[in-house]
């Protein structure tokens, strides 16, 4: 049974840092290894768990940041007890690529055309986060180097940071144009301020959401600490890492916007319809008609709404990408009611070089983002998201609508935009603007519980 | 899931529950009450086309059928969030039941109780509740233009 009471203090010593708190580093290594010797890698683990970037190491502000994750296959290659492995939930132990028919990773996103090392199971994500590319390169560098006496391969270091802006400087835009990373979960305990828009709307303003949201072994929004992995010490503040690499058909967005609009302007405000905010970051919740960069430098007033005043989508249409992945207030009748249970912290950067602006051909190059979504449950976080949100019209009376910008459309996509007046306008023959790359489910330990592997019955516990 | 057959985007779920002794009565008024007001908080719901439940045996089980919107798995965790008191009220009355509260033993029970079903066909696989709503909605607003320009 699910304990009905609150669980002890957070300890922030031993929750990794990226579970509660946004990482706003330009430059990372995702670092993919494979254990090959268990007994050596569960040293390994053991020794890096006091390397590890944890939510409290983070209230310094550091300069670069390291954290560690493993895969069920990799839990089971270093030799996780058996009632250990069987008692995760059944989509951390089938992986991701299994899970692709819920998904939708079908057609040219399916787990068979995945890019190498994710065509196989693998073993453990390691992190290296950097305020600058030197710290960066230096930081994989000493971890490639140990690696590989301690019972792991490399395969493969993907190489991620922030795009230039136009002054050439790094800035936190995705390779479609637009602003990224402004709403993220203001989680209690976390260190972080709870700006309006990050967390939930109550009578005074905005409130943080419960740290089981994100943090086995703590209250969730239920009130309630929800059944773990056993043993408690080897689960508890730990947490669930969703590593998604997407490929970005920049092209092909710029051409299908250029196929159905009138003019640039209208290029412009029917790809914000469809993003739900303009480039510079400005939500059409808040500024419907134009861009507005003032607005959107404003961490304060950037995102402070709900959709209550805007129920019929004619700012921000319902089935905007921004308002399908935080429907907030906006959802009537009972799929609002549990909108809080879906919340994603976000991580990861950009891979790739941007598509000039200027381009005339598609370069065929590949770039996209590497994300990494942390939740404390994958069926009902991400799982349900991806689903539901993204994948599916119903729960906001979108019928068969998907997501414009990272939906499975297959070219007979539509995307309604309500306007006043009526009637609707209505985009036709949406393709698919990302495709699927590679991915898998990371359990994101704790301190102590990383400690706990240097013991042969690791995990077992008492 | 075998037990849950899809058509378009229309699933079918039939399981059957053992009543405890005793328990049919309460358990007959629980469902009457529940279903009365066009099904009152079911319909709330939004998602479920028809549900039946049928106590049979003698008083001794429960028969559950529905169609419903979507994947078994996306919305029964929810309704089990929202309704808990609903769903208590009813398997309640029946053997073995795990409460609402805890998900994975709900949804392992009503999915350990369910059988396979032999024969489905829906004439409207592809119209889901808010969509047939919404239809007629549009018609009876259509009609009353009409009605008014006539």
């Amino acid at each position: 049974m699910a304990a009905q009471s609150a669980a002890g203090e957070l300890d922030r010593t031993d929750i990794q840092g990226m579970t509660m708190r946004p990482y706003r580093f330009p430059f990372a290594h995702y670092h993919v290894l494979n254990v090959s010797d268990s007994a050596k890698a569960r040293r390994w683990f053991a020794g890096v768990a006091g390397r590890c970037t944890t939510v409290a190491g983070l209230d310094a502000s550091p300069s670069q940041a390291f954290n560690v994750a493993l895969s069920w296959q990799g839990l089971s290659a270093i030799g996780v007890p058996q009632a250990t492995l069987s008692s995760f939930s059944q989509e951390f132990r089938q992986g991701m690529a299994a899970r692709a028919d819920r998904l939708g990773d079908v057609g040219d996103s399916a787990p068979a055309r995945w890019d190498p090392p994710f065509n196989a199971r693998v073993h453990v994500l390691a992190v290296v986060s950097a305020m600058t590319e030197a710290e960066r390169n230096a930081a994989s560098a000493a971890l490639l180097s140990e690696v590989r006496d301690n019972g792991l391969t490399a395969a493969i270091a993907i190489d991620a940071k922030l795009l230039p802006g136009p002054d050439g400087g790094l800035v936190p835009i995705e390779h479609f144009g637009y602003r990224d990373g402004i709403t993220q979960p203001a989680i209690e305990g976390s260190g972080e301020p709870v700006l309006p828009g990050a967390g939930i709307p109550d009578a005074g303003g905005w409130r943080a959401l419960k740290a089981g949201e994100f943090v086995l072994g703590q209250p969730d929004e239920m009130g309630a600490v929800a059944d773990l992995p056993t043993p408690a010490s080897f689960s508890g503040n730990g947490s669930f890492v969703v590593l998604r690499k997407l490929h970005q058909n920049v092209w092909a967005f710029r051409n299908y916007l250029r196929s159905c609009a009138r003019d640039d302007a209208d290029a412009a405000l029917l790809a914000a319809k469809m993003m739900g905010r303009w480039p510079s970051g400005a939500p059409l919740a808040l500024a419907a008609e134009r861009d507005d960069p003032a607005l959107a430098a404003d961490p304060q007033r950037n995102n402070d709404f709900t959709y209550l005043d805007d129920l019929q989508g004619t700012s921000c249409p319902m089935g905007a990408h921004v308002r399908r992945l935080n429907p907030r207030s906006g959802l009537t009748g009972p799929n609002g009611a549990s909108v809080h249970r879906h919340r994603l912290l976000r991580q990861g950067l950009p891979y790739g070089s941007r598509l000039p602006a200027d381009a005339t051909a598609d370069d065929g190059a590949a770039r996209g983002a590497i994300m990494l979504l942390v939740n404390a449950d994958i069926a009902r976080q991400f799982e349900f998201v991806q689903k539901v949100w993204i994948n599916d019209g119903n729960f906001a009376g979108l019928e068969n609508e998907r997501d414009p910008m990272i939906g499975g459309n297959d070219g007979s996509g539509t995307f309604t935009i309500p306007r006043v007046p009526p009637p609707r306008r209505r985009l036709k023959n949406l393709p698919a603007f990302v495709s699927t790359r590679g991915g898998e489910y990371f359990f994101l330990p704790g301190i102590t519980a990383l400690r706990s592997l240097a013991e042969p019955a690791a995990g077992t516990g008492s | 899931m075998s037990v849950v057959l899809k058509a378009g985007k229309i699933s079918a779920l039939t399981a059957i529950t053992r009543i405890i002794p005793g328990h049919a009565e309460a358990l007959r008024k629980t469902l009457q009450a529940l279903t009365a007001a066009n099904g009152g908080k079911i319909a709330s719901l939004g998602t479920i086309h028809i549900v039946r439940w049928v106590i049979f045996d003698d008083d001794t089980r429960l028969f559950f059928a529905t169609n419903f919107d979507g994947d078994v798995e996306d919305y029964m965790r929810d309704f089990a969030e929202r309704a808990p008191d609903g769903i208590d009220a009813i398997w309640g009355h029946c053997e073995g039941y795990p409460g609402a509260r805890d998900y994975p033993k709900l949804r392992d029970y009503i999915l350990g109780s369910a059988v396979e079903t032999t024969g489905y066909y829906c004439a409207t696989p592809n119209a889901t509740v808010a969509d047939i709503n919404k239809a007629l909605d549009w018609k009876g607003k259509f009609d009353t233009f009409l009605d008014q320009i006539g």
